[in-house]
């Protein structure tokens, strides 16, 4: 309707014209007034009548429901009114897209693939953002054939992804173009690979509380079996070997878990101060065994961060689980919190707090400027930790050898929350004074 | 990087740049591989560094010609001779890096022969943040982001401490059980060579800044290497 009142427009403006114009000369009129006057007449009724006809339009196309019932907008002119529409859905997009032309600049990159390869001017060569070998290579084989182009590689720091490469020529206005797009396959391959691993630790880890058991009952339907009292005995050691075994399952099908989603952002806001609170009131039990005390200390405001509440609430536990278990039995577990600071402030809290302490970084965030982070601290008076053993600690079935024989653990607990940290972009200190006591701060980013 | 009124100048800075970048990413993934390689026990992989490394070394070739030519037609000035004065400077440290990586390779058949040794993921770790260090000085390099060439200026010393301690617990090993003298040996090179490529990270962390700002990092280099000269085990 449209289209055939654009087309009809202009004769029908020109042939009113004329008819009321001429008709309006009858009236004795000077010819100029009669000929505006008509003019102006048949302009105001054109108005009127596109106005009438945008609104039919409108009614037209009220957005329809399709055959899966979602809303569909059909309207065409819709999108063209607003230019931002196609770059708005192309950042929405969660595979790292970019496009680069046949001189192998970066002429366009969705949200993800700028923040993948910290894309900052679109314009520059590919090769100043992105460095990866194997996807260059891809790039110049897809230039060199023309066509379309697709391999898997995998990169293997800081974490390992294995990704599948595609890479579409097109063309446009006689140049080409080439659509590079990234598609995260990690999840597919690391289940697989994580099979292996998961056998060859925790088959290793097992064997040790599994010998015993074993032992034990070998010993009591020999030599032992009528003896009332080593009965008893042993069968309290096969309890205890049987709880470890089971804690060790527990942790190691967490730990898997976690590993699974590492590359995956956590999206929630989580209020810090809550969680504290869930996290120590579920270990209560635990800090009334060993007779000690939680002094909290935080800021009066709520402190929110970008994360997974019950992963976060993981990390407090651990590490407070830690505090008690290796700290002196009695003494007080300082927590403290602090919010909105930077990644140098809260690399000097982390590690610098403790006169005459060692101290090291067990994982640390990319920089990014103007990231602030919120930190959780959670100090114990205790043996300490010597700075020798301190880079191990988040090491998977890394326990340190004298304390190991009597204190009830895994050697999971901080590879768990290091992985969950990882995970949050965040960074994770040790810090301490051996026999004095140690810190472990965590910090999130905002 | 600012047009020139000839644009063949600016394209040519710009080829330079990211040829320096292209072989970067080559040294990185090579870095990255050995250290995986090693601790992973994979020798398919240490063979494909050694026998990429031709390419970073090919890689510096061309760059150098590309210098060479820039410096006798185009007579850089101010931060356009900076800019080709680093890409000679940062070429010639990742192709160092590039010869670690494969050294380290070579010597991961070999450890790969041995029985493992725990202290494996300890090189590991090192190799990580060797890695790390490498990751963030390129990119500085790419996002002339001065503030991340001093960061990784000021690690250096971790490696350092990482690595004196590693020599300490490497001898200990060795004194207990001599029949591991050779792998642990082999181990110790790869621990070396990492720490190496942390120097030359640091290296390209000073040319970096002085490319960004025009002036020299000021202070005392972090060194903390003596801890295992004194070492005694």
């Amino acid at each position: 309707m449209k289209k055939l009142y654009d087309f009809l427009e202009i004769p029908i403006i020109v042939i009113l014209s004329a008819v009321i114009g001429s008709s309006l000369l009858l009236f004795d009129l000077p010819a100029w007034i009669a000929i505006s006057s008509a003019v102006l007449l048949v302009l105001i009724i054109a108005k009127f009548f596109k106005y009438i006809i945008r609104e039919i339009e409108k009614l037209e196309n009220i957005p329809t429901a399709d055959q899966k019932g979602n809303i569909a907008v059909i309207n065409e002119s819709n999108l063209a009114q607003s230019p931002t529409f196609a770059s708005h859905a192309f950042d929405a997009i969660k595979t790292p897209i970019f496009i680069i032309d046949q001189y192998s600049r970066v002429n366009l990159a969705n949200l993800a693939a700028k923040r993948r390869f910290a894309i900052e001017t679109l314009g520059a060569r590919v090769e100043t953002s992105v460095r990866s070998p194997e996807i260059l290579r891809a790039v110049e084989r897809a230039m060199d054939e023309n066509k379309l182009v697709s391999v898997n590689i995998e990169h293997h720091f800081p974490e390992t992804i294995y990704e599948n490469i595609e890479i579409t020529p097109f063309n446009h206005d006689g140049r080409f173009f080439y659509i590079v797009s990234l598609n995260d396959e990690t999840n597919l391959r690391k289940a697989e690979k994580m099979r292996v691993d998961f056998l060859a630790n925790a088959g290793h880890e097992l064997r040790t509380p599994l010998s015993s058991i074993r032992g034990f009952l070998e010993t009591l339907q020999g030599s032992a079996k009528d003896d009332e009292k080593a009965r008893e005995r042993f069968l309290g050691i096969m309890v205890t070997q049987g709880e470890r075994m089971s804690r060790l399952i527990n942790d190691i099908l967490s730990l898997s878990k976690i590993e699974l989603n590492e590359h995956l952002p956590p999206k929630d806001i989580v209020n810090l101060n809550e969680t504290l609170d869930f996290a120590i009131n579920s270990t209560t039990p635990i800090i009334d065994n060993y007779k000690s005390e939680v002094v909290l200390n935080l800021p009066k405001n709520e402190v929110p961060i970008i994360g997974q509440a019950d992963q976060i609430q993981q990390i407090i536990i651990n590490l407070l689980e830690n505090a008690l278990k290796y700290g002196l039995h009695g003494e007080k577990v300082l927590i403290s919190v602090g919010h909105g600071i930077d990644l140098e402030t809260i690399q000097e809290i982390g590690t610098k707090s403790i006169a005459g302490s060692a101290y090291a970084t067990l994982c640390m965030p990319q920089k990014i400027v103007g990231q602030t982070y919120s930190y959780v601290r959670i100090e114990n008076a205790g043996k300490g930790i010597e700075k020798k053993y301190m880079s191990r600690l988040s090491e998977r079935f890394y326990r340190i050898d004298d304390e190991s024989a009597h204190i009830k653990g895994t050697g999971l607990g901080l590879a768990i929350v290091k992985h969950i940290i990882n995970r949050h972009k965040g960074g994770f200190l040790v810090e301490s004074t051996p026999q004095v006591k140690t810190a472990f701060t965590f910090f999130i980013p905002n | 990087m600012t047009d020139h009124t000839v644009k063949a100048f600016t394209d040519e800075l710009e080829g330079l740049v990211s040829a320096v970048s292209r072989m970067g990413g080559l040294a990185e993934k090579a870095v990255i591989d050995s250290i995986r390689a090693m601790s992973g026990r994979d020798i398919r992989v240490a063979q494909e560094v050694i026998a990429n490394d031709v390419e970073i070394d090919d890689a510096q070739r061309d760059i150098e010609k590309r210098i060479m030519r820039l410096l006798a037609l185009r007579h850089p000035m101010a931060k356009d001779l900076r800019q080709t004065i680093a890409a000679l400077k940062l070429a010639a440290d990742i192709e160092r890096i590039g010869d670690l990586a494969r050294s380290i390779s070579r010597r991961a058949i070999t450890i790969i022969d041995h029985e493992p040794i725990a202290l494996t993921r300890s090189v590991e770790r090192m190799g990580k943040l060797a890695c790390n260090q490498l990751k963030q000085v390129l990119d500085a390099y790419n996002s002339h982001q001065v503030g991340g060439a001093i960061s990784v200026w000021f690690q250096d010393e971790e490696l350092d401490d990482h690595y004196a301690s590693l020599f300490r617990e490497l001898l200990t090993y060795m004194m207990e059980d001599p029949r591991k003298i050779g792998p642990a040996t082999h181990l110790l090179f790869v621990a070396k060579n990492i720490e190496r490529i942390g120097d030359h990270c640091t290296n390209m962390a000073e040319v970096i800044h002085f490319l960004e700002t025009g002036e020299d990092i000021s202070g005392v280099r972090p060194k903390g290497e003596t801890d295992s000269y004194n070492s005694k085990a």
